[in-house]
């Protein structure tokens, strides 16, 4: 992500996206709230401690860091709510689709 | 009567699927429900009869397929077997048509629904009751079709094709096996009654009977979900949660067990398959409770909860107990389907949230629901007189009783996994229904107890839960009960039953039990109270890895995927097209335009462009013709064609250096 420079919108959202990723997949590995509200606060403080870093090329080297850790960490199970993409409930019983039906008649042969 | 069991569903199953638009949705579920109910209470009267009275029924309605030696018919046998299978099936499909009321009655297609749920109870009910192998196998392949329309229900999804469609072929793995267990049956026998091949195993080689029986139980290991051809069950959770309570726990995968315990009289003369066939159940119970202990979704923990019981009912199979592995099939038919349903319950209060990390503190919520779950827990566990215990825990203590390697490895195995259970058991409890809230606000802002429709069933299998091991272990695996009759045969060898009460030290017979007892212990004490065993999957790599091995199933899946599953798929390309086609083919239209395409394009590699190539077909081009045109004096075998020869290969060789 070196290419983005600091503090602009793209690179604010995809820190607060790596901060999401690291407390949903902490909160996958513990379970209850209550429990992970410590290690949360530790991620917390993490990115707390690199608020203030400037330096692009510093600033990579942090954010690849914490990607591999991620990555060393996922879960393999991962919550999923049930309508979104690979929930449980997703794409059960979508409506047809209700357009007027296709004249293939009148409608001219493409080749 | 009897008959009416079997055509009732059907009926049922017909009117509802094929004049649904007529009948309306209430129409549907009142007629299927009807024929549910009138076909349950006929079979207790069949169970009284046939059962309690001793009075087998067989019915013998027509020829079906009559070809020299080949004489199969459309009979019925209803001994004390058959009825035995027909108790669980119609109670538990009752029960779950009436569930699926109140389950199905926001999705559409309910007739379409209804429909299957009878056509499989039919299925199901024939096949317990065809009296020779070919009429059981209607059934087997019926419950087949059926289960993957049903895991399809949701036909929408993605997921629901892929686990429907894997359901489908694994179980043609099984079903390979098994037809070519039919051929060698017959091939040996001579016909496909189960008298008659029950009548003569005893004078049958032994090797012969050994493949027979190894082939029949490779049909009863995809139908049973044993361990390799395990990975379709925990898949078809995709299913409507009543489904999986009727197919996937109550009734499809019994039907793997029923033929075997049916099959008795074949395998009580094969050690050798005996010994496959404990080695396989023992390890694929305790497979499938290590899974259990680190899944999420609830649903799966119980499939593979159920999985794990089905390795102890083959288990007891092998270690020819075949009375006791069809009492914890009934049992486990009873406190499965009451935990399924149970499961369906709590996700359809809880805004369909099938994760348990995203559920907790749902006692003061659903006060009967948490009753219902925890008395099918404990039945599960086997504590002492709900009815897991007189079947599961028998089942270990015979295990112990038989004195050899196979059996001493179940006990130890079936032991351990009793613990594990306990364990993911109370961990289903801990995170769903103990503790503090963990889901979304809105969720637990619109909780709610189910209606009625949904309790009564629910209370009907948590009263056999409770009573049905009490009140029945004596008659199904009481010492001295004859109440099987000859329906299942046990070599006299292998009767341990006496042993396994009577001279088995006390703390061996209780070791499952403390197991539980410790393993529902450490449950609830990982899930409520100790903080540092749950932040330890977090921090621990060697925890994280295992947690990743168990959670992917022994990553099964993985190496079906990439050892099995493509060269597979080659090699059937290549019999379909190549062997399946046959001489007329291979040599007829097909092979003389396959013959001709392949030499074209070779000769058309012959211009290749290259100098050098085309010189070599020049000189070669040259010895032919010198061949050809000395060939009359090469052929002759006269005095003179020596010297001719050599002086030939003289000239020719200088032309061609030339």
């Amino acid at each position: 992500m070196s290419a983005i420079s600091p503090f602009s919108s793209a690179h604010r959202l995809y820190v607060k996206s790596l901060y999401k990723r690291c407390l949903k997949n902490s909160l996958d590995w513990t379970i209850r709230r209550d429990i992970w509200r410590r290690k949360a606060l530790e991620i917390r403080a993490e990115f707390e401690r690199n608020r203030n870093v400037h330096d692009p090329r510093a600033l990579a080297v942090i954010l690849e860091k914490a990607e591999a850790e991620l990555a060393a960490n996922r879960h393999p199970d991962p919550y999923i709510l049930p309508i979104s993409p690979g929930g449980t409930k997703w794409e059960r019983n979508t409506p047809p689709k209700m357009g007027p039906i296709f004249d293939h008649l009148s409608a001219e042969h493409h080749h | 009567m009897y008959l009416s069991i079997l055509i009732l569903p059907f009926l049922g199953s017909l009117v509802s699927g094929l004049l649904g638009r007529k009948i309306g949705v209430t129409g549907a579920h009142w007629l299927t429900c009807t024929c549910l109910i009138l076909a349950s209470i006929l079979a207790t009267f069949s169970f009284y009869e046939v059962g309690i009275c001793g009075s087998p029924v067989s019915i013998y309605l027509f020829s079906w397929i009559d070809s020299e030696f080949m004489s199969i018919s459309w009979e019925f046998l209803f001994d004390q077997l058959t009825v035995s299978m027909f108790i669980p099936v119609l109670y538990i499909s009752s029960v779950i048509h009436i569930y699926s009321i109140d389950y199905l009655s926001s999705d559409p297609h309910n007739q379409r629904f209804f429909s299957y749920l009878s056509l499989f109870t039919f299925f199901m009910l024939l096949l317990a009751s065809g009296a020779n192998y070919f009429v059981m196998f209607v059934g087997w392949e019926g419950i087949g079709i059926v289960s993957y329309l049903l895991i399809n229900f949701y036909f929408t999804r993605i997921q629901s094709n892929k686990a429907a469609i894997l359901a489908l072929t694994m179980n043609r793995v099984g079903d390979m096996g098994l037809s070519i267990g039919f051929f060698a049956l017959f091939a040996i026998f001579g016909s496909l009654d189960y008298s008659t091949i029950f009548s003569l195993s005893p004078f049958i080689n032994e090797t012969a009977i050994t493949i027979i029986a190894l082939l029949i139980f490779m049909g009863a290991m995809a139908k049973s979900a044993q361990l390799g051809l395990h990975s379709w069950l925990p898949g078809s959770m995709e299913a409507p949660t009543p489904v999986s309570a009727l197919l996937h726990a109550a009734t499809l995968v019994t039907a793997g067990l029923y033929l075997l315990v049916r099959s008795s009289p074949i395998l009580e003369y094969s050690s050798t398959a005996l010994l496959v066939i404990t080695l396989v159940g023992a390890s694929t119970a305790f497979f499938a409770a290590t899974c259990g202990l680190v899944l999420n979704d609830i649903k799966r923990i119980v499939a593979f909860s159920t999985i794990s019981q089905l390795g102890y009912m083959v288990m007891a199979v092998g270690i020819s107990q075949y009375n006791v592995a069809l009492m914890h099939v009934v049992n486990h038919a009873f406190f499965k389907a009451l935990l399924f349903l149970g499961a369906g319950a709590i996700i359809h209060s809880a805004a369909d949230e099938q994760d348990i990390r995203k559920l907790g503190g749902l006692i003061p919520f659903l006060p009967f629901t948490y009753s219902v779950m925890l008395v099918g827990s404990i039945a599960l566990l086997g504590l002492p007189w709900l009815s897991g215990f007189y079947s599961k825990d028998l089942i270990i203590e015979l295990a112990y009783s038989r004195y050899t390697f196979s059996a001493t490895y179940a006990y130890v195995l079936g032991s351990i996994t009793a613990g594990l259970t306990a364990f993911y058991s109370f961990r289903l409890i801990s995170l769903v229904f103990l503790g503090l809230p963990n889901g979304i606000q809105s969720t637990y802002n619109n909780i709610h107890e189910a209606n009625v429709v949904v309790i009564i069933p629910l209370f009907i299998l948590a009263l056999f839960s409770i009573f049905f091991g009490y009140v029945f272990s004596d008659l199904f695996v009481g010492i001295g009960s004859d109440f099987f009759g000859s329906a299942i045969f046990i070599q006299p060898n292998n009767i341990s039953l006496v042993e396994a009460e009577f001279s088995i030290p006390i703390l061996l017979k209780l070791l499952p039990t403390i197991l539980s007892i410790l393993g529902g212990g450490l449950g609830l004490l990982a899930y409520n109270w100790n903080k540092g065993i749950q932040l330890m999957s977090e921090n621990s790599k060697f925890i994280q890895k295992v947690y990743t091995f168990l959670n992917g199933q022994y990553l099964f899946d993985v190496l079906y995927n990439q050892f099995v599953i493509g060269k597979g798929i080659h090699y059937g390309y290549i019999i379909s097209k190549v062997y399946d086609r046959g001489v007329i083919e291979a040599i007829g239209p097909f092979g003389l335009s396959n013959v001709l395409q392949n030499t074209a394009s070779k000769i058309a590699k012959l211009d290749t462009g290259v100098i050098t190539t085309y010189s070599l077909y020049i000189t070669l081009g040259l010895l032919s013709l010198l061949f050809l045109v000395f060939s009359p004096v090469l052929l002759d075998t006269s005095l003179l064609s020596e010297m001719r020869l050599i002086i030939i290969y003289l000239s020719s060789l200088i032309l061609a250096l030339w």
